[in-house]
């Protein structure tokens, strides 16, 4: 059971980085990077081609991040302000967004060839054994990450002046920007954290994963998946919904059988989305939340007839 | 046919031979595709399932506002039933085709009814999800034939007579898209367009012009996925199906088609669909290369053309029309600064609203609210055991500083929310449970603060959907609506209708048919007013219609109040300007603080003490 | 309006063209070249592979026309990327049969579809698709073969017998961890063929569902603490490459003491023994025989394959190229190329002498490598190579 919950939040943490990566973007602009993925991947092709060059850990893997927190920027500026600066409400970033991403996996697989590389081992190495659960040093500095990017994250939302200002245009840019403040200052900050947050998650899984070109395809789903389940309102709720869904996981795996990691969270999902239909950590406290979302249900049944 | 041609107005005559050069062009093509190779054939004929999918989420993103992205799974459903059906229990190929439309869109309808309780990007999280569950579900059991999938039934070749044709699937899918293209199309000419986009950009203006918004999103979402199940019977034909061609990336890949071909257009779903799906078969060198140029499409289209293909289309078309005719101004541009004067038709009060309602006694009651109690939140009431009587033909004022209740009260008449205990009736009948669109339906109808219409129509358009209670199967018709002679006679009423009322609110015909985008503030207003008229309500509520009007216009309004009450119309108004209240009313209330003052004639109320201190600040 | 003959036009301009372009597209047959087709995932994380089987596949047919052609024919190849998607390879297919191709080489990513359709559109498929097994023979092995389907390719039968022969001799229990794709299964089927003659039963056997390709698969852990409650001293991975140093990891830092089972994708190249390093140690699988004993034809081959695309040879060019050599030889003994008459004459094609082992069809048999062709190797780090067993 303790392993269940180590191995699922260690795993699950990496998704919450992914999903808050999305969610801050999202909670400053309203976008959905379809390219977040590939920013992870940005991170593991940089950091696992210079440690094979023979640079240090260290080093390659701030350039890793750099890289990842500038491609982000890069995003915002190549695919994202054009499009909102024509309409503030059209869809029309998903096909941008997507559309770099494809770029951005089809370059590094020109660059780095199609195949899996190595990837610097890191903690991966050293294990740790709590209470008869065994948990590699990577894995545990991969929840020490999360805890600290939300900690982090909502002390720089609720404590800074910047913070504070980033939730007022988050959910209200017109006005924001009628009262001075500058949206495309935020905006960019938004896609540099959410490019430093997905590099994160990037470093702490490629000594699991190992280095490949498209692995920004299967983090950027999985990490797409914690959002929706944990609620794309806010970023700290993003990560909620990773270690939910990295704790179903590998609980599904392990007490129903292996492939019902495959569609056991996305049950538990829909149960959620039925009851609390803004996601699990939307707002307020657990039991109200099921009742008013009990409450909400019957009224809308009524409401329909 | 001359003779049926001559009949015609100039325009439809051209519509149909618009029509008729279509269909041919749409047989000479689906021949040349039938008789074509293989590879022309699968090329084409993926690119048309592709449509068909494309056409039917742009009927529920581009046009009603629902981003979903349950479409790859509900493509799955129908090229999966199809299959197995037939393989496993030989059901008969042309027996599943109704069968699979039907069985898809009622899972759609069921779909939409448990996600539409949400909008926006949930809907989309919990399509998203249905997607995803669907292919796990396909991957996982063996009767589906697992990951690596499993073969589809070969659909009946045509009898030796007919087998100059070609390829039976060719025709069988060219019919598919040219089933999908009448439906969608029609819809948009139909007088549901409209509905459908105040569903998308204007909900409490479609509602309180009648519309179940709710009912009608299912029922479109309902419609959209049957005609994914169309799309996915066809695409068990092409040969082989597996679970990874129905992934939530196909989902975002439709919506990639809509977006990247132009989204709300006739066009743009198929341009898209052909070019995605086409691509990566038709380019062909270094394969690394071809993913980045397809990516860099993706980006600089979208980032220099927004609307996608169609807006580069549009501005293409624009430039040459410019050089061929560098004379004519390409738009008629409304100007839109103060200084250009409105331009008003003289206004003909009597016309204003041509109800059939009799005159009836000045003393009975139309509208009753008694003992209201309303909360938004525990605790603090917005109102508070609250009367309010208004009499028939009356011209009723609401008033109350800011804070005092008067747009909570306004919508729990109006039936936006329905009060916590307390009853309302309205002719006799007790409405306080009923939403705002059953309301409207009899005969209550209101306007907005600040008018909320939907831009991109013209004002003519929106003043069209207050008529959508009024014209019985708008909705049912509206798929096959240019076919029937019925609803062509409608849609004709329909613009002579909208363009009376306009006039009849003093706009003059030039704005009938401008962009709202483009008309300035007191144009809207007076749209949104006569929207409310045009369905000859018996009670008209209205939330501050003055707001933002200039003298002129308030003139404009007082006398369209005046020609409402000569035609009987029971007339709630609130409103800040108490000297347009007291002139025009023959009955005021007043709340203060979520409780009633008072209530009584203009003069009484003007005359009362209490309303001096709490209100008029004397 | 104007949209309408708008729309009018393009579609009356986009009918002229392809009508133009079906008329046009087939009959490259009769201009006096033989159109050989390719679908491979030369893109996408396995995209190594799709790339060598279209470079070994080039060579012959390079090879082929410097030496006059066949039946007074050049051969012509086309390949493309079918992006590991069933969908693209479909469409490829049908455009390259109406091409005129004769003969479609592979799909190594997407062998379900082309097995299937070779079969609908009587159109032989050869050479790499996917790894032979159940996307050759959909019913199990002692079912009948899709007809127009004959796999050069590794072989999941073969190695699942090779790996299961060395599992009873040396393991008390042995777990299979497969992904549930008719790869996994194609292995899974194969060990059990032989266990199942022994009337052996295996310790435990799990699908996982991979990301594929990328090789994220996660929840190893899990696996791995149930393959340690079995009691199984053995455990077979049946994953992709990536999937199988992962899992080696995991345990290995988890301190479980498995001997470890790989399948043919684990020593067919150095993806695996590249990410697993120190830990490849004493993994087990098995090589073609040819290429621990490599006969002269295949040392020059992978001389030259090496100067021509600056890579290592792997197995999938040389199936590759021994799959054209074959349907060179059934060509010249039907003097023709037509489908039917490929067919047959691949069916009696025996003991072929290719670069990976004599080679032979037959109506039932239609993977030439079977598990006699095989040699156990065991991963050797001092070496860094696979060293033949005992």
């Amino acid at each position: 059971m303790l392993q269940v919950l180590l191995s699922g939040l260690s795993i699950g943490a990496v998704y919450g980085l992914v999903a808050m990566a999305f969610a801050v973007v999202f909670y400053v602009t309203r976008v959905i990077n379809f390219a977040t993925g590939q920013l992870l991947m940005v991170a593991i092709m940089l950091t696992a081609g210079l440690s094979k060059a023979g640079l240090p850990d260290w080093l390659s893997i701030s350039v890793g991040l750099t890289a990842s927190t500038a491609a982000g920027v890069v995003i915002y500026f190549v695919a994202v302000r054009p499009v909102l600066r024509f309409d503030r409400f059209s869809f029309a970033w998903l096909v941008s967004t997507l559309g770099v991403a494809i770029v951005l996996q089809s370059a590094a697989a020109i660059i780095y060839g199609p195949t899996s590389q190595g990837f610097p081992k890191l903690l991966n190495r050293d294990n740790l054994v709590i209470g008869g659960a065994s948990i590699t040093l990577q894995e545990l500095l991969a929840i020490i990450v999360a805890v600290v990017a939300v900690v982090g994250f909502e002390i720089f939302r609720r404590r800074t002046l910047f913070g504070k200002v980033g939730m007022a245009i988050s959910s209200d840019p017109e006005m924001a920007s009628a009262i001075g403040a500058r949206v495309t200052a935020y905006a960019v900050a938004a896609f540099a954290i959410g490019g430093l947050l997905a590099g994160a998650a990037g470093v702490l899984i490629g000594p699991i994963t190992y280095a490949n070109p498209y692995l920004g395809d299967t983090y950027g789903i999985t990490g797409f998946v914690a959002l929706m389940i944990g609620g794309i309102e806010r970023p700290a709720a993003a990560m909620g919904g990773g270690l939910v869904l990295g704790v179903l996981s590998v609980g599904a795996n392990t007490f129903i059988g292996s492939q019902a990691s495959d569609w056991f969270p996305f049950v538990v999902v829909v149960v959620v989305l039925l009851l609390a239909p803004h996601g699990l950590f939307a707002s307020g406290d657990a039991l109200k939340r099921l009742a008013s979302g009990i409450g909400r249900r019957t009224a809308t049944l009524k409401g329909a007839n | 046919m001359s003779t049926f041609l001559a009949r015609q107005s100039p325009r439809s005559r051209r519509v149909t031979i618009g029509m008729v050069v279509l269909l041919v062009a749409y047989l000479a093509s689906t021949f040349g595709v039938a008789n074509g190779s293989y590879g022309t054939q699968s090329l084409v004929l993926v690119a048309a399932i592709f449509a068909i999918l494309a056409l039917s989420l742009d009927l529920v993103a581009g046009v009603t506002g629902l981003y979903s992205l349950g479409h790859a799974g509900l493509f799955a459903l129908g090229a999966y039933s199809t299959t197995l059906l037939n393989s496993k229990f030989g059901w008969n190929l042309f027996l599943l085709l109704p069968l699979s439309i039907a069985g898809v869109g009622i899972v759609g309808l069921v779909l939409g009814f448990l996600s539409l309780r949400v909008s926006g990007l949930y809907f989309a999280i919990t399509t998203f999800i249905f997607t995803l569950v669907v292919v796990v579900l396909l991957s996982d059991f063996s009767f589906t034939g697992g990951l690596q999938g499993i073969a589809g039934p070969v659909f009946p070749d045509f009898p030796p007579g007919l087998a100059f044709l070609g390829s039976s699937v060719a025709w069988c899918v060219g019919l598919s898209l040219l089933v999908t293209i009448v439906i969608i199309w029609s819809i948009r000419s139909s007088p549901l367009y409209p509905v459908l986009l105040a569903i998308r950009d204007a909900e409490p203006f479609a509602a309180a012009a009648g519309v179940r918004t709710s009912v009608m999103k299912v029922g479109i979402f309902g419609l959209s996925a049957s005609l994914a199940g169309l799309a996915g019977w066809a695409f068990s034909f092409l040969g082989f199906i597996s679970p990874g061609q129905f992934s939530w990336t196909v989902s975002v890949n439709i919506l990639v088609m809509v977006i990247l071909g132009g989204i709300n257009t006739r066009l743009g779903p198929i341009i898209g669909a052909a070019f995605v799906s086409a691509f990566p078969v038709v380019v062909s060198i270094d394969p690394f290369l071809q993913e980045v140029i397809f990516g860099l499409i993706f980006v600089v289209v979208i980032v220099f053309f927004p609307q996608g293909f169609m807006g580069l289309v549009g501005s293409l078309a624009r430039r040459i029309r410019a050089r061929f005719r560098p004379t004519a101004v390409v738009v008629e541009a409304v100007e839109d600064d103060a200084s250009t004067p409105i331009a008003y038709a003289h206004l003909a009060p009597q016309e204003a609203v041509s109800t059939t309602r009799a005159l009836p006694a000045v003393d009975e009651v139309a509208l009753a609210a008694k003992n209201i109690v309303f909360g938004y939140n525990r605790g603090v009431l917005a109102l508070n055991n609250v009367d309010m009587v208004v009499k028939r033909g009356n011209i009723h004022g609401l008033i109350g500083p800011n804070g005092s209740g008067k747009s909570t009260l306004v919508n729990l008449m109006s039936g936006r929310m329905s009060p916590n205990s307390g009853t309302i009736t309205a002719d006799g009948v007790r409405i306080e449970r009923l939403r705002a669109p059953a309301r409207a339906r009899r005969g209550v109808m209101r306007t907005f603060q600040s008018a909320v219409l939907v831009r991109e129509l013209t004002a003519q358009e929106n003043v069209g959907i207050g008529l959508y209670s009024r014209f019985p199967g708008i909705a049912a018709r509206s798929p096959i609506w240019p076919l029937l002679m019925g609803a062509r006679r409608d849609s004709r009423a329909i613009a002579q209708k909208s363009i009376a009322a306009l006039t009849s609110v003093g706009l003059s015909s030039g704005w009938a048919t401008t962009r709202v985008a483009d008309v300035p503030h007191g144009v809207e207003q007076l749209t949104q007013l006569a929207a409310a008229c045009i369905a000859e309500p018996s009670i008209l509520i209205l939330d501050e219609p003055l707001a933002g009007l200039s003298s002129g216009e308030v003139e404009q309004v007082s006398e369209i109040l005046r020609g409402l009450k000569r035609a009987g119309v029971t007339v709630i108004v609130v409103e800040h300007q108490t000297r347009f209240i007291f002139e025009m009313c023959d009955e005021v209330t007043v709340l203060a603080a979520g409780e009633l003052v008072t209530t009584g004639t203009a003069a009484d109320v003007r005359a009362n003490e209490r309303v001096r201190e709490v209100y008029l600040g004397q | 309006m104007k949209r309408i003959f708008l729309a009018a036009s393009i579609v009356a301009v986009s009918a002229l063209a392809l009508t133009a372009c079906a008329s046009g597209g087939s009959g490259s047959t009769s201009a006096g070249t033989i159109l050989i087709g390719g679908i491979a995932g030369t893109t996408g994380a396995y995209g190594s592979t799709g790339q060598a089987v279209v470079n070994g596949t080039q060579m012959a047919i390079d090879e082929i026309n410097a030496k006059g052609g066949v039946i007074g024919k050049k051969l012509k190849f086309e390949a493309h990327d079918d992006g590991a998607s069933a969908t693209t390879s479909s469409q490829l297919f049908n455009k390259l049969v109406s091409e005129g191709a004769i003969a479609i080489v592979g799909s190594p990513d997407t062998g379900p579809t082309t097995a299937s359709l070779s079969s609908q559109k009587k159109i032989p498929v050869i050479g790499a698709v996917d790894d032979g097994g159940l996307t050759v023979y959909p019913d199990g092995p002692d079912k009948p073969p899709f007809p127009y389907a004959f796999s050069t390719s590794l072989n999941t039968f073969a190695w699942g017998g090779a790996v299961a022969d060395y599992a009873l001799k040396n393991c008390k229990g042995l777990a299979v961890l497969h992904d549930p794709s008719s790869y996994g299964l194609g292995g899974l089927a194969g060990i059990k063929l032989v266990f199942d003659a022994k009337g052996k039963k295996l310790a435990l056997e799990d699908a996982i569902t991979e990301n594929w390709s990328t090789g994220a698969t996660v929840g190893l852990k899990s696996e791995i603490d149930k393959i340690t409650a079995s009691g199984a001293d053995c455990v077979d991975v049946w994953l992709t490459p990536q999937d199988q140093a992962s899992f080696v990891q995991e345990a290995k830092s988890l301190g479980a003491n498995f001997t470890f089972l790989g399948n043919d994708e684990t020593s067919a190249d150095s993806t695996f023994s590249d990410l697993a390093k120190d830990q490849a140690d004493g993994m087990i699988s098995a090589l073609l025989s040819t290429e621990v004993h490599p006969t002269d034809a295949l040392k020059t081959f992978q001389t030259k394959y090496k100067a021509k695309f600056n890579k290592d040879s792997t197995p999938f060019a040389e199936l590759s190229y021994d799959a054209i050599y074959m349907l060179k030889q059934a060509i010249e003994k039907g003097k023709s190329t037509n489908a039917q008459s490929l067919q047959n004459q691949l069916n009696s094609i025996t003991d072929y002498d290719g670069l990976t082992g004599k080679l032979t069809f037959t109506e039932q048999q239609h993977t030439t490598i079977n598990k006699d062709q095989l040699t156990l190797v065991k991963f050797s780090t001092t070496s860094k190579s696979w060293e033949p067993l005992g």
